[in-house]
């Protein structure tokens, strides 16, 4: 097959910068109050913030103008290099523990998650897996049960850190990816069935999880509780209003949500910018959703369908959980949102990421 | 192909996940727009509750300071344990067993108390008293245990530096920071500055928010008050009364030091004492230098002799017949059981002080008119006006039905009843020159920020109560007084005029045999007085007979030696007669003989013995007897065999005692740093077993400068 090379989705680029620089400004703005508390210095998360975008967008650059089937041969390795990084990392000592998960690596500021890396690579390995045996996904035993396993490993890795929110991602991509690569709704109902009896017998194992989980429902249950920090983030976004409180206004960033310039930056950014501010930045994300699937419907090859597939895919379920959290529909879990949320591997990951569908637009036929 | 078919489902499979995407990003549109229009309203109002509070500002309460600026109370961050105890909080106590043994030795309360405080049935409870109002290293120690359900609350705490010095006139602030006594009750209003409130939007930890809504009137801090007390000297007072309270063991003492020039208090203290830091621990609330009059004695024949000399009615060569006197059916006799000292001078009655010279110059010499109006004039019978509540007036009976013997006995000190500040300030009157003063504490008040003085105290002139002349000539009497006999407050180098009082204490109507007051007051140097003190002490526990001389002269002889030397009074007396500017002293053998006596005689000498233990009998003394000594060096006596010892308090000491107590207790040391000591490693008063005690020493100066940054 030929494959000529034209420019990248424009659109992508455009969606993926507007929404990094409303980022950037997010990040500092949500966070100033609290990093001049903590550190002293107002702009030490919107800093390094920076710092990070800029890198990401070198990475992009590059992953960019990279063949994407170059990445084929890196699969294997790739989910390897993720794999023992997983491992490494839950070698007493040596992973750094923050919010009570062991999800990093390296030295202070300069840290890694690896967890963020296999996001990544499982998306490559499964992209390679199903474009090569497409026949297979029909068949449960074969085409299911080793993609599963690969995924139920770096999975069960990822819990044991505990990080249940990037290995909800995780499974939830794959899953995905699966259901794209032509799996039978039988096989993946009765799979999602095994998953509804594992969750029961969790929450049968210890009661109190049901009302954790289902805390979201009604927050003002327990409001010091469970409803917390679902309280809080209504109480920034209510009072924002359709226009906002203005940038930089926000009250509840002032210690009230907890850690507003991650999981929570929806709720500052609606506070801030109001029903107009929080509507453009899904709008955005919406346009990036579609560009994404198109690129994945017009790539020359099913290996860049399924790279398409599954990196617009990860995007979108961050993006459906964090604002869903947020906006107290789905219980608290511990998601970045992409492209806003502060966080150094997650922001250049994902810009990576992007970079890499960017160079499968650019084969589109 | 059926690679294009493949092909073709994942395309449509692609769309179906894309459409789902579009669908669900509707919803989280629809969502945000629901809450920020819909449930807007309601939120806002709920979130207000929490931006919105009003909290009073507390302002922080004065210092009070000596007048070299040294602080005797100060407020400081203090620290109080929090059990959390409700499950509603995330953050609460799980295991009141555990957490009631974790605290218990930290927070020195029994295990018990503890777990039922941990187990009661309310949101959360305060871990009093071992866990109130804690310092900061104390709550770092709380905080390190880690312990799920127990938080601290910082707030403000009322620290004495110097424990029970000066306590009854500091007073002290209690738990509810209410002011109790002293200047802290007196000065409240000065001291405690004025609430500021703010209402404002703020954060959850008390920050405000941006938004302009506020009002905010700040606090305004108490005053620093800088007392006339000068910490030195107090000390001497404190030191003198332990060691006075050690060997005799009164009922009650009470000393006032004061500048007779002036009014203003040096120092001024009582026993028993307090320690303000643990208030709830005082005997007695009252302070005896102003509210406990009693019957003077002889102390008071100074203004019989003073009235005498101004109405020219004294004349010191002049002869008469002492021992026993006679007015209508009732006799006076003189102290010795009557027997008096044959015919003698006038000058020779004052110094033996003899009651029936005195019955004689203010009954049959003045007239009861006379006498009652110097009384009055002195100001008997009326507050001085100090700056301190309730202080006590005396009696002093109505003149028109007081009987000729009373009159005789009140002239002598007998059948009125007066305050020792009284005493001081009539006496004061004699030293300075003729001048009823009142007398003072406060000196300045001060602004907390600025340092500005914003009211200073003047010394305060009542009356002009006898001519310069006759004040002159009284002292010169009075210095007599000192120097004969055995010379009881005699002090090498200066001139000291004073006199003994030995009053009988009146009980169940009448004068008890056996129980005394015995006190003390003289000034120094007696031409131009710098210091004037009195001693009093109330029924000594002793077996033998005892007098002002042998009690209270003592006392005031230590803490009137110490202060001429810290005030540098040149000495008076000219140099020719004096064997050496800083005479030595051959030490004598105390060893075998009683404490008391040991303890009197070296004090006469001008040396300042340190009694250690509680024995009667002196068992080893220190420098050993025909050692050449300095005037005014310490001088040790060892009261129970080793194996009583117990150790010293070293704090304050200079390193030199410090070393001094060490060797002659053996007990071992290992010292670090220079200065005073401000730490040792084993509790003073504790007995001695064995080890090395650690003694830890700091520049004074940096002392302060570090206690100062804590505030």
């Amino acid at each position: 097959m030929v494959k000529i090379r034209s420019n990248p989705d424009w659109l992508i680029v455009m969606a993926t910068l507007a929404i990094l620089g409303i980022g950037v400004v997010m990040v500092y703005s949500a966070s100033a109050v609290l990093a001049f508390r903590e550190m002293g210095d107002w702009y030490f998360y919107a800093k390094r913030q920076l710092f990070f975008a800029i890198l990401g967008i070198i990475a992009m650059y590059f992953t960019m103008n990279i063949d994407y089937w170059v990445w084929k041969k890196w699969a294997k390795i790739g989910l390897y290099l993720c794999f023992l990084l997983l491992i490494i990392i839950l070698i007493p000592g040596v992973g750094l523990t923050r919010g009570g998960a062991t999800s990093w690596l390296g030295v202070g500021a300069f840290s890694i998650q690896p967890s963020e890396f296999m996001k990544l690579g499982i998306i490559v390995f499964l992209a390679k897996m199903f474009s090569e045996k497409q026949e297979q996904i029909t068949s449960f035993k074969s085409g299911l049960i080793p993609p599963l396993s690969i995924v139920g490993l770096a999975f069960g890795f990822i819990m044991l850190q505990p990080d249940l929110g990037t290995g909800t991602v995780l499974v939830g991509t794959s899953v995905l990816m699966i259901y794209t690569a032509g799996a039978k709704m039988k096989h993946l109902l009765s799979l999602m069935m095994v998953g509804v009896i594992g969750f029961v017998g969790l929450i049968a194992a210890a009661p109190y999880r049901i009302q954790r989980i289902l805390g979201f429902l009604d927050p003002w249950q327990d409001p010091l509780g469970t409803g917390y920090q679902l309280i809080q983030s209504l109480y920034a976004i209510g009072p924002g209003g359709l226009m906002g409180l203005g940038l930089g206004m926000s009250r509840q960033k002032h210690l009230y949500v907890p850690e507003p310039q991650t999981d929570f930056i929806f709720a500052i950014l609606a506070e801030e910018l109001g029903f107009i501010g929080g509507a453009t930045v899904l709008l955005l994300f919406t346009l990036l959703m579609w560009r994404g699937f198109r690129t994945a419907i017009t790539a020359p090859d099913l290996f860049g369908s399924f790279l398409a597939v599954g990196i617009i895919g990860m995007i979108g379920i961050q993006v459906i959980i964090n604002i869903g959290v947020v906006t107290g529909m789905f219980p608290v879990t511990g998601i970045t949102l992409p492209l806003l949320s502060y966080g150094g591997s997650s922001l250049t990951i994902t810009l990576t990421a992007i970079g890499i569908l960017l160079n499968v637009s650019r084969y589109a036929r | 192909m059926k690679i294009d078919k493949y092909k073709k489902s994942l395309n449509i499979r692609s769309l179906i996940v894309g459409v789902s995407f579009t669908l669900l990003f509707i919803i989280l549109i629809a969502r945000s727009f629901y809450i920020q229009t819909v449930d807007a309203t309601m939120l806002q109002e709920k979130a207000r509750n929490i931006w919105n509070s009003s909290s009073v500002l507390e302002p922080k309460r004065g210092s009070i300071l000596d007048r070299n600026n040294e602080r005797l109370a100060y407020n400081a961050p203090a620290y109080t344990v929090i059990a959390i105890l409700s499950n509603k909080y995330n953050n609460h106590i799980i295991d009141p067993m555990q957490t009631a043994n974790k605290l218990a030795p930290v927070l020195k309360m029994s295990e018990a108390s503890l777990y039922s405080l941990l187990t009661k049935d309310v949101y959360q409870v305060e871990l009093r008293p071992g866990g109130w109002k804690i310092d900061k290293d104390k709550a770092k120690e709380v905080e390190s245990l880690g312990l799920p359900g127990i938080i601290l609350r910082e707030e403000g705490k009322r620290y004495y530096p110097n424990n029970s010095l000066a306590s009854h006139l500091i007073g002290f602030v209690d738990y509810e920071n209410k002011a109790i006594m002293g200047i802290e009750n007196q000065y409240n209003e000065k001291l405690s500055g004025e609430q500021g409130q703010l209402k404002v939007m703020k954060d959850l930890k008390g920050y405000e928010l941006p938004d302009k809504e506020e009002i905010y009137h700040p606090a305004k801090d108490g005053n620093n008050l800088v007392l006339t007390i000068d910490k030195t000297i107090q000390q001497y007072v404190e030191s003198a009364l332990d060691k006075a309270m050690a060997l005799y063991k009164p009922q009650k003492m009470t000393a006032i030091v004061a500048n007779p020039k002036t009014g203003e208090i040096l120092a001024l203290s009582n026993r028993p004492d307090y320690d303000p830091n643990e208030y709830w621990s005082i005997e007695d609330y009252r302070n005896y230098a102003t509210q406990y009059p009693f019957e003077p004695g002889s102390t008071f024949k100074i203004v019989t002799l003073a009235a005498a000399i101004e109405e020219n009615m004294f004349n010191a060569e002049e002869k008469y017949q002492s021992g026993r006197w006679r007015i209508g059916k009732s006799v006076v006799p003189d102290h010795n059981n009557g027997k008096g000292w044959g015919e003698i001078s006038f000058l020779e009655g004052v110094q033996h002080s003899s009651n029936v010279a005195f019955a004689i110059l203010g009954y049959e010499r003045l007239g009861k008119d006379k006498l009652f109006d110097y009384i009055n004039q002195f100001g008997f019978g009326q507050p001085t006006g100090i700056d301190l509540m309730n202080e006590a007036k005396g009696i002093i009976h109505d003149k028109n039905q007081v009987s000729d013997i009373g009159v005789a006995n009140i002239a002598f000190g007998q059948g009125v009843s007066v305050t020792p500040i009284q005493q001081v300030m009539a006496v004061s009157a004699i030293a300075n020159g003729g001048y009823l003063m009142q007398p003072y504490l406060v000196k300045e008040i001060k602004d907390p920020k600025t340092n500005e003085i914003i009211e200073k105290k003047e010394p305060k002139v009542i009356r002009r109560v006898v001519s310069e002349k006759t004040a002159k000539e009284t002292r010169e009497i009075l210095e007599k007084v000192v120097d004969f006999g055995q010379k009881p407050g005699y002090i090498e180098g200066y001139h000291v005029a004073g006199k003994t009082g030995t009053a009988q204490i009146i009980e169940n109507g009448r004068y008890s045999n056996n129980k005394y007051i015995v006190s003390y007051i003289g000034f120094a140097p007696a031409n131009d007085p710098s210091i004037i003190i009195y001693v009093a002490v109330d029924q000594p526990d002793l077996d033998v007979p005892y007098y002002g001389s042998t009690i209270a002269a003592p006392i005031f002889k230590e803490i009137m030696q110490n202060s001429l030397r810290y005030l540098k009074v040149s000495p008076d007396i000219q140099q020719g007669t004096l064997s050496k500017e800083i005479p030595s002293i051959v030490m004598k053998n105390y060893e075998k003989k009683a404490v008391i006596s040991s303890n009197t005689d070296l004090v006469n000498q001008g040396l300042s013995p340190v009694i250690i233990g509680d024995g009667n009998v002196v068992i080893k003394q220190f420098p050993k007897e025909n050692t050449t000594v300095n005037n005014g060096e310490s001088v040790y006596l060892i009261t129970v065999p080793k194996a009583q010892y117990t150790v010293p308090d070293l704090k304050g000491k200079s390193l030199r005692e410090a070393i001094t107590l060490c060797t002659i207790l053996e007990i071992p040391f290992e010292i670090e740093g220079n200065g005073v000591v401000i730490e040792q490693s084993i509790a003073p008063n504790t007995l001695y077993t064995k080890g090395k005690i650690k003694i830890k020493l700091q520049d004074p100066q940096a002392l302060y400068t570090n206690d100062e940054s804590e505030e």
